[in-house]
Protein backbone atom coordinates (compact mmCIF):
# COMPACT_ATOMS: atom_id res chain seq x y z
CA UNK A 1 0.00 0.00 0.00
CA UNK A 2 2.92 2.13 0.09
CA UNK A 3 3.55 1.86 -3.14
CA UNK A 4 4.27 5.24 -4.76
CA UNK A 5 1.91 6.01 -7.83
CA UNK A 6 3.98 5.14 -11.24
CA UNK A 7 5.51 9.08 -11.60
CA UNK A 8 5.13 10.12 -8.31
CA UNK A 9 8.37 11.64 -6.69
CA UNK A 10 10.32 10.04 -4.27
CA UNK A 11 10.97 11.96 -0.84
CA UNK A 12 14.14 12.84 -2.15
CA UNK A 13 13.52 13.85 -5.75
CA UNK A 14 10.21 16.03 -4.72
CA UNK A 15 12.49 17.77 -2.01
CA UNK A 16 15.15 18.93 -4.29
CA UNK A 17 12.35 19.56 -7.27
CA UNK A 18 10.44 22.01 -4.12
CA UNK A 19 14.07 23.45 -4.29
CA UNK A 20 13.59 24.75 -7.49
CA UNK A 21 13.53 28.68 -6.91
CA UNK A 22 10.37 30.94 -8.29
CA UNK A 23 11.48 33.28 -10.68
CA UNK A 24 12.32 37.14 -9.84
CA UNK A 25 9.74 38.88 -11.32
CA UNK A 26 12.47 42.19 -11.94
CA UNK A 27 14.30 39.84 -13.57
CA UNK A 28 11.80 38.27 -15.91
CA UNK A 29 10.71 42.50 -16.68
CA UNK A 30 14.10 43.22 -17.70
CA UNK A 31 14.99 40.41 -19.59
CA UNK A 32 11.59 41.41 -21.52
CA UNK A 33 13.00 44.73 -22.06
CA UNK A 34 16.23 43.64 -23.25
CA UNK A 35 14.25 40.97 -25.19
CA UNK A 36 12.67 43.59 -27.41
CA UNK A 37 15.01 45.43 -28.01
CA UNK A 38 17.29 42.91 -28.87
CA UNK A 39 15.17 41.59 -31.41
CA UNK A 40 14.71 45.11 -33.01
CA UNK A 41 18.18 45.64 -33.50
CA UNK A 42 18.49 41.61 -34.83
CA UNK A 43 18.81 41.66 -39.12
CA UNK A 44 17.38 38.16 -40.26
CA UNK A 45 20.12 37.29 -42.10
CA UNK A 46 20.52 33.73 -42.66
CA UNK A 47 23.99 32.58 -41.38
CA UNK A 48 24.84 35.53 -39.00
CA UNK A 49 26.15 34.76 -35.86
CA UNK A 50 26.71 36.84 -32.62
CA UNK A 51 29.05 36.64 -29.57
CA UNK A 52 27.27 35.76 -26.01
CA UNK A 53 28.26 36.42 -23.10
CA UNK A 54 27.83 33.38 -21.28
CA UNK A 55 28.31 31.54 -23.73
CA UNK A 56 30.53 28.68 -22.16
CA UNK A 57 33.38 28.83 -24.09
CA UNK A 58 33.15 32.79 -24.44
CA UNK A 59 33.20 32.65 -20.84
CA UNK A 60 36.79 31.43 -20.78
CA UNK A 61 38.23 34.43 -22.91
CA UNK A 62 35.70 37.12 -20.76
CA UNK A 63 36.86 36.05 -16.96
CA UNK A 64 40.17 36.18 -18.22
CA UNK A 65 39.83 39.04 -20.25
CA UNK A 66 37.81 41.09 -17.41
CA UNK A 67 39.63 40.08 -14.59
CA UNK A 68 42.93 41.43 -16.69
CA UNK A 69 41.04 45.05 -17.62
CA UNK A 70 38.93 45.86 -14.95
CA UNK A 71 42.32 47.27 -13.34
CA UNK A 72 43.20 49.65 -15.87
CA UNK A 73 40.04 51.77 -15.88
CA UNK A 74 39.77 51.97 -12.00
CA UNK A 75 41.67 55.34 -11.68
CA UNK A 76 41.16 58.20 -14.06
CA UNK A 77 43.99 59.74 -13.67
CA UNK A 78 46.89 60.23 -16.13
CA UNK A 79 48.53 57.19 -15.09
CA UNK A 80 46.37 54.77 -16.34
CA UNK A 81 45.68 56.75 -19.88
CA UNK A 82 48.25 54.97 -21.74
CA UNK A 83 47.82 51.17 -20.49
CA UNK A 84 43.49 51.97 -21.63
CA UNK A 85 44.70 52.97 -24.74
CA UNK A 86 46.72 49.68 -25.28
CA UNK A 87 43.84 47.80 -23.75
CA UNK A 88 41.15 49.34 -25.93
CA UNK A 89 43.48 49.50 -29.53
CA UNK A 90 45.20 46.64 -29.22
CA UNK A 91 45.37 44.23 -32.70
CA UNK A 92 46.57 40.91 -30.99
CA UNK A 93 47.00 40.23 -26.90
CA UNK A 94 49.12 37.58 -25.46
CA UNK A 95 48.73 36.67 -22.29
CA UNK A 96 51.05 33.92 -20.51
CA UNK A 97 49.16 32.78 -17.19
CA UNK A 98 50.61 31.12 -13.87
CA UNK A 99 48.95 29.69 -11.27
CA UNK A 100 50.69 29.53 -8.38
CA UNK A 101 49.71 27.88 -5.19
CA UNK A 102 51.84 28.71 -2.42
CA UNK A 103 54.15 29.57 -4.64
CA UNK A 104 54.30 26.47 -6.62
CA UNK A 105 53.52 26.35 -10.04
CA UNK A 106 50.13 24.50 -10.83
CA UNK A 107 49.31 24.96 -13.94
CA UNK A 108 50.43 27.54 -16.99
CA UNK A 109 47.86 29.05 -19.71
CA UNK A 110 48.25 31.02 -22.79
CA UNK A 111 45.82 33.34 -23.68
CA UNK A 112 45.74 35.01 -26.87
CA UNK A 113 43.05 37.79 -28.00
CA UNK A 114 42.71 39.52 -31.60
CA UNK A 115 40.58 42.90 -32.32
CA UNK A 116 38.09 40.83 -34.14
CA UNK A 117 37.25 38.88 -30.76
CA UNK A 118 38.78 35.80 -31.99
CA UNK A 119 40.06 34.21 -28.56
CA UNK A 120 42.58 31.38 -28.04
CA UNK A 121 43.23 29.43 -24.59
CA UNK A 122 46.16 27.21 -24.25
CA UNK A 123 46.42 24.77 -20.99
CA UNK A 124 49.69 23.66 -20.34
CA UNK A 125 50.19 20.74 -23.29
CA UNK A 126 46.99 19.38 -22.91
CA UNK A 127 44.02 21.57 -23.85
CA UNK A 128 43.39 24.33 -26.40
CA UNK A 129 40.05 26.17 -26.97
CA UNK A 130 39.14 28.56 -29.32
CA UNK A 131 36.55 30.66 -29.49
CA UNK A 132 35.38 32.79 -33.13
CA UNK A 133 32.51 34.71 -32.52
CA UNK A 134 32.50 36.04 -35.82
CA UNK A 135 31.98 32.03 -37.08
CA UNK A 136 30.12 31.74 -34.05
CA UNK A 137 32.04 28.19 -33.42
CA UNK A 138 33.94 26.98 -30.29
CA UNK A 139 36.75 24.35 -30.84
CA UNK A 140 38.09 22.28 -28.14
CA UNK A 141 41.50 20.56 -29.23
CA UNK A 142 42.42 17.64 -26.57
CA UNK A 143 45.69 17.03 -27.77
CA UNK A 144 47.38 14.16 -25.82
CA UNK A 145 44.08 11.95 -27.24
CA UNK A 146 44.13 14.02 -30.27
CA UNK A 147 40.70 15.01 -30.14
CA UNK A 148 38.46 17.86 -31.34
CA UNK A 149 35.21 18.61 -30.16
CA UNK A 150 33.53 22.05 -31.51
CA UNK A 151 30.41 23.52 -30.88
CA UNK A 152 28.07 26.58 -31.74
CA UNK A 153 28.03 29.35 -30.03
CA UNK A 154 24.60 30.14 -29.04
CA UNK A 155 23.26 33.63 -31.17
CA UNK A 156 22.32 36.05 -28.92
CA UNK A 157 24.07 39.05 -27.34
CA UNK A 158 22.08 41.28 -24.60
CA UNK A 159 22.05 44.95 -25.72
CA UNK A 160 23.26 47.24 -23.30
CA UNK A 161 24.68 50.25 -25.22
CA UNK A 162 27.88 50.73 -25.85
CA UNK A 163 30.45 49.57 -28.40
CA UNK A 164 28.60 46.69 -30.05
CA UNK A 165 31.62 45.47 -31.27
CA UNK A 166 31.66 41.28 -31.06
CA UNK A 167 33.94 39.74 -28.60
CA UNK A 168 34.29 42.97 -27.01
CA UNK A 169 31.13 43.59 -24.48
CA UNK A 170 33.24 43.57 -21.72
CA UNK A 171 34.27 47.08 -22.63
CA UNK A 172 30.69 48.86 -21.43
CA UNK A 173 31.13 46.89 -18.15
CA UNK A 174 34.67 47.98 -17.76
CA UNK A 175 34.09 51.56 -18.84
CA UNK A 176 31.22 51.75 -15.83
CA UNK A 177 33.59 50.69 -13.22
CA UNK A 178 34.33 52.99 -10.06
CA UNK A 179 37.39 52.18 -7.81
CA UNK A 180 40.73 53.33 -6.99
CA UNK A 181 44.23 52.47 -7.48
CA UNK A 182 47.25 52.86 -4.71
CA UNK A 183 50.73 53.38 -6.51
CA UNK A 184 53.45 51.33 -4.81
CA UNK A 185 56.50 53.12 -3.89
CA UNK A 186 59.08 50.69 -5.36
CA UNK A 187 58.97 50.05 -9.02
CA UNK A 188 59.80 46.39 -10.25
CA UNK A 189 62.33 45.97 -12.97
CA UNK A 190 60.72 43.76 -15.74
CA UNK A 191 62.74 42.33 -18.67
CA UNK A 192 65.24 44.64 -18.34
CA UNK A 193 62.17 47.82 -18.39
CA UNK A 194 61.38 49.52 -14.86
CA UNK A 195 58.05 49.25 -14.13
CA UNK A 196 55.59 51.18 -11.69
CA UNK A 197 53.10 48.90 -9.47
CA UNK A 198 48.98 49.87 -8.75
CA UNK A 199 47.89 48.03 -6.41
CA UNK A 200 43.93 47.29 -6.47
CA UNK A 201 41.02 45.25 -4.67
CA UNK A 202 38.47 44.26 -7.12
CA UNK A 203 35.51 41.99 -5.75
CA UNK A 204 37.66 40.69 -3.10
CA UNK A 205 40.81 39.66 -5.21
CA UNK A 206 44.06 41.99 -4.96
CA UNK A 207 45.93 43.05 -8.08
CA UNK A 208 49.00 44.48 -8.56
CA UNK A 209 48.99 45.65 -12.66
CA UNK A 210 52.94 46.85 -13.29
CA UNK A 211 52.94 49.57 -16.54
CA UNK A 212 56.65 50.81 -17.70
CA UNK A 213 57.20 54.26 -18.24
CA UNK A 214 55.59 54.42 -21.60
CA UNK A 215 52.46 53.61 -19.90
CA UNK A 216 53.10 49.97 -21.71
CA UNK A 217 50.97 47.14 -18.92
CA UNK A 218 53.55 44.46 -18.74
CA UNK A 219 52.44 42.05 -16.01
CA UNK A 220 49.97 41.93 -13.70
CA UNK A 221 49.66 40.09 -9.82
CA UNK A 222 46.05 38.44 -8.77
CA UNK A 223 45.34 37.28 -5.29
CA UNK A 224 42.66 34.95 -6.10
CA UNK A 225 41.74 33.58 -2.37
CA UNK A 226 43.41 31.49 -0.07
CA UNK A 227 47.13 30.87 -0.96
CA UNK A 228 46.11 30.68 -4.92
CA UNK A 229 48.29 33.67 -7.48
CA UNK A 230 47.64 34.40 -10.88
CA UNK A 231 50.35 35.59 -12.34
CA UNK A 232 49.82 37.84 -16.10
CA UNK A 233 52.54 38.83 -18.51
CA UNK A 234 51.20 41.00 -21.47
CA UNK A 235 52.06 41.50 -24.87
CA UNK A 236 50.71 43.53 -27.47
CA UNK A 237 50.25 43.33 -30.69
CA UNK A 238 52.78 40.44 -31.48
CA UNK A 239 52.50 38.59 -34.92
CA UNK A 240 50.01 36.09 -34.90
CA UNK A 241 49.63 33.36 -37.64
CA UNK A 242 46.43 33.44 -39.01
CA UNK A 243 45.52 29.55 -37.93
CA UNK A 244 45.90 30.16 -34.75
CA UNK A 245 42.39 31.42 -34.66
CA UNK A 246 40.71 28.80 -36.83
CA UNK A 247 38.22 26.51 -35.44
CA UNK A 248 38.53 24.01 -38.40
CA UNK A 249 40.11 20.69 -36.67
CA UNK A 250 43.87 20.40 -37.00
CA UNK A 251 45.54 17.81 -39.43
CA UNK A 252 46.11 14.50 -37.28
CA UNK A 253 43.08 15.13 -35.54
CA UNK A 254 39.57 12.99 -34.47
CA UNK A 255 36.61 15.23 -34.94
CA UNK A 256 34.31 14.04 -31.71
CA UNK A 257 31.02 15.22 -32.97
CA UNK A 258 28.19 16.39 -30.43
CA UNK A 259 29.94 14.82 -27.22
CA UNK A 260 27.56 14.04 -24.61
CA UNK A 261 25.07 16.28 -25.98
CA UNK A 262 23.90 13.14 -27.86
CA UNK A 263 20.58 11.21 -26.51
CA UNK B 1 -1.78 23.84 -37.45
CA UNK B 2 -1.67 27.75 -37.94
CA UNK B 3 1.24 28.53 -40.26
CA UNK B 4 4.43 30.39 -38.26
CA UNK B 5 4.37 33.34 -40.92
CA UNK B 6 1.70 34.69 -39.33
CA UNK B 7 3.15 35.63 -36.39
CA UNK B 8 5.95 37.34 -36.30
CA UNK B 9 9.02 36.81 -33.56
CA UNK B 10 8.65 39.72 -31.81
CA UNK B 11 5.22 39.84 -31.36
CA UNK B 12 5.64 36.23 -30.02
CA UNK B 13 8.38 37.60 -27.82
CA UNK B 14 5.60 39.93 -26.52
CA UNK B 15 3.09 37.35 -25.92
CA UNK B 16 5.42 34.44 -24.73
CA UNK B 17 9.04 35.93 -23.58
CA UNK B 18 8.05 35.80 -20.10
CA UNK B 19 7.13 31.96 -20.61
CA UNK B 20 10.62 31.29 -22.11
CA UNK B 21 11.90 33.53 -19.31
CA UNK B 22 10.51 31.23 -16.63
CA UNK B 23 11.11 27.93 -18.70
CA UNK B 24 15.10 28.54 -18.43
CA UNK B 25 15.05 30.14 -15.58
CA UNK B 26 13.81 27.44 -13.43
CA UNK B 27 16.19 25.12 -15.15
CA UNK B 28 19.11 27.02 -15.38
CA UNK B 29 18.43 28.79 -11.83
CA UNK B 30 20.96 32.02 -13.50
CA UNK B 31 19.18 35.33 -14.47
CA UNK B 32 21.71 35.95 -17.11
CA UNK B 33 21.75 32.59 -18.78
CA UNK B 34 17.92 32.11 -18.74
CA UNK B 35 18.01 35.87 -20.37
CA UNK B 36 20.82 34.26 -22.99
CA UNK B 37 18.40 31.42 -23.55
CA UNK B 38 14.76 33.36 -23.84
CA UNK B 39 16.67 35.34 -26.75
CA UNK B 40 18.18 32.12 -28.86
CA UNK B 41 15.39 30.84 -28.69
CA UNK B 42 13.40 34.07 -30.73
CA UNK B 43 16.44 34.68 -32.65
CA UNK B 44 16.66 31.66 -33.93
CA UNK B 45 13.06 32.00 -35.22
CA UNK B 46 13.98 34.73 -37.32
CA UNK B 47 16.99 32.90 -38.97
CA UNK B 48 14.77 29.60 -39.51
CA UNK B 49 10.91 29.98 -39.25
CA UNK B 50 9.53 26.94 -37.74
CA UNK B 51 7.19 25.24 -40.59
CA UNK B 52 3.84 24.85 -38.80
CA UNK B 53 3.54 25.10 -35.35
CA UNK B 54 0.26 23.54 -33.34
CA UNK B 55 0.52 25.35 -30.47
CA UNK B 56 3.10 28.20 -29.82
CA UNK B 57 3.27 28.08 -26.11
CA UNK B 58 3.99 24.73 -26.63
CA UNK B 59 6.55 25.04 -29.06
CA UNK B 60 8.39 27.86 -27.24
CA UNK B 61 8.37 26.04 -24.09
CA UNK B 62 9.97 22.97 -25.30
CA UNK B 63 12.42 24.85 -27.32
CA UNK B 64 13.26 26.75 -24.66
CA UNK B 65 13.64 23.67 -21.96
CA UNK B 66 16.11 22.40 -24.84
CA UNK B 67 17.68 25.03 -25.29
CA UNK B 68 18.65 25.26 -21.20
CA UNK B 69 19.15 22.00 -21.04
CA UNK B 70 21.69 21.73 -23.97
CA UNK B 71 23.12 24.56 -21.68
CA UNK B 72 22.97 23.33 -18.41
CA UNK B 73 25.15 20.22 -20.31
CA UNK B 74 27.45 22.18 -22.20
CA UNK B 75 28.27 23.87 -18.78
CA UNK B 76 28.59 20.23 -17.14
CA UNK B 77 31.03 19.36 -20.02
CA UNK B 78 33.09 22.72 -19.72
CA UNK B 79 33.60 22.22 -15.96
CA UNK B 80 35.41 19.03 -16.82
CA UNK B 81 37.49 20.87 -18.91
CA UNK B 82 38.47 24.04 -17.98
CA UNK B 83 41.28 24.52 -15.25
CA UNK B 84 39.68 24.66 -11.61
CA UNK B 85 41.37 28.54 -11.12
CA UNK B 86 38.11 29.19 -13.63
CA UNK B 87 35.77 27.10 -11.99
CA UNK B 88 36.60 28.18 -8.92
CA UNK B 89 35.74 31.89 -9.84
CA UNK B 90 32.86 33.26 -7.52
CA UNK B 91 29.87 32.40 -9.38
CA UNK B 92 27.27 35.23 -10.84
CA UNK B 93 26.10 37.06 -7.86
CA UNK B 94 22.57 36.95 -9.52
CA UNK B 95 22.86 32.99 -9.47
CA UNK B 96 20.30 31.51 -6.99
CA UNK B 97 22.36 28.83 -6.43
CA UNK B 98 24.60 30.75 -4.11
CA UNK B 99 22.21 31.30 -1.35
CA UNK B 100 20.90 28.82 1.25
CA UNK B 101 20.04 24.78 1.59
CA UNK B 102 17.54 24.78 -0.79
CA UNK B 103 19.67 26.74 -3.20
CA UNK B 104 22.27 23.61 -3.01
CA UNK B 105 19.41 21.56 -3.55
CA UNK B 106 18.45 23.54 -5.96
CA UNK B 107 22.33 23.28 -7.74
CA UNK B 108 22.52 19.60 -6.98
CA UNK B 109 19.70 18.70 -9.01
CA UNK B 110 20.92 20.93 -12.22
CA UNK B 111 24.51 19.39 -12.11
CA UNK B 112 22.12 15.66 -11.80
CA UNK B 113 20.13 16.67 -14.75
CA UNK B 114 23.67 17.62 -16.56
CA UNK B 115 24.45 14.42 -16.24
CA UNK B 116 20.86 12.47 -18.08
CA UNK B 117 20.69 12.22 -22.00
CA UNK B 118 19.14 15.56 -23.31
CA UNK B 119 15.77 13.51 -23.91
CA UNK B 120 15.61 11.98 -20.22
CA UNK B 121 16.32 15.72 -19.04
CA UNK B 122 13.44 17.30 -21.01
CA UNK B 123 10.98 14.98 -19.84
CA UNK B 124 11.68 15.10 -16.55
CA UNK B 125 11.84 19.40 -16.40
CA UNK B 126 8.87 19.91 -18.73
CA UNK B 127 6.94 17.19 -15.92
CA UNK B 128 8.20 17.86 -12.42
CA UNK B 129 9.57 21.23 -13.29
CA UNK B 130 7.44 22.61 -14.92
CA UNK B 131 4.32 20.82 -14.11
CA UNK B 132 3.18 19.88 -18.12
CA UNK B 133 1.12 16.38 -18.43
CA UNK B 134 2.59 13.67 -20.08
CA UNK B 135 0.58 13.98 -23.13
CA UNK B 136 0.65 17.15 -23.31
CA UNK B 137 4.83 16.45 -23.11
CA UNK B 138 4.23 13.95 -26.05
CA UNK B 139 2.68 16.20 -28.36
CA UNK B 140 5.63 19.13 -27.83
CA UNK B 141 8.22 16.75 -28.19
CA UNK B 142 6.43 14.56 -30.76
CA UNK B 143 6.82 11.21 -28.87
CA UNK B 144 4.45 8.94 -27.77
CA UNK B 145 3.22 8.48 -24.17
CA UNK B 146 5.02 5.80 -23.31
CA UNK B 147 8.39 6.86 -24.62
CA UNK B 148 7.82 9.91 -22.59
CA UNK B 149 7.05 7.81 -19.83
CA UNK B 150 10.14 5.65 -20.39
CA UNK B 151 12.07 8.26 -20.52
CA UNK B 152 10.52 9.87 -17.22
CA UNK B 153 11.06 6.12 -15.33
CA UNK B 154 14.81 6.67 -16.46
CA UNK B 155 15.27 10.07 -15.24
CA UNK B 156 14.43 9.59 -11.70
CA UNK B 157 15.99 6.31 -11.87
CA UNK B 158 19.15 7.56 -12.48
CA UNK B 159 18.46 11.11 -10.86
CA UNK B 160 18.11 9.40 -7.38
CA UNK B 161 21.21 7.65 -7.69
CA UNK B 162 22.79 10.49 -8.49
CA UNK B 163 21.30 12.56 -6.00
CA UNK B 164 21.80 9.82 -3.07
CA UNK B 165 25.61 8.99 -4.54
CA UNK B 166 26.29 13.14 -4.08
CA UNK B 167 24.64 12.96 -0.33
CA UNK B 168 26.89 9.75 0.45
CA UNK B 169 29.95 11.86 -0.84
CA UNK B 170 28.67 15.18 1.10
CA UNK B 171 28.66 12.82 4.49
CA UNK B 172 31.84 11.35 3.84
Amino acid sequence: MNQRHEHELSPLLAEHVAAVEPVPSEALNAAQDRLQLRLRAARPKPGTRYPLRWAAAAMLALVVSTALVLPLFSDSGAAFAAARHHFRNFKTLSMRIEQRMDGALLQTTQVLINDQGQVRTDVDAQLSIIVDPLRGDLLTLLHDSKQAMRMPLPVAVPVRGGTNTPGLEWLDEVRNFQGRAKRLDQPRLIDGHEASGWKLDIGGSSFVLWIDQQGLPLAMEQQAGGSLELLYQFEFDAVIAAQVWTTDAPPGYTLVEGGPDQD
Amino acid sequence: MSPAADCEPAELAQLYGALVFKAAYRVLGDRAQAEDVQQDVFLRMIEKRPDTVRSWPAYLSASASRAAIDLLRRHQRWRNLVPLWLVSLPANEDSVEAHGEAGQRAARLRTALARLSRREAQCFALRYIEGVAIAEIALMLALSENSVSVSLHRARQRLETLLRDDQSEDAV
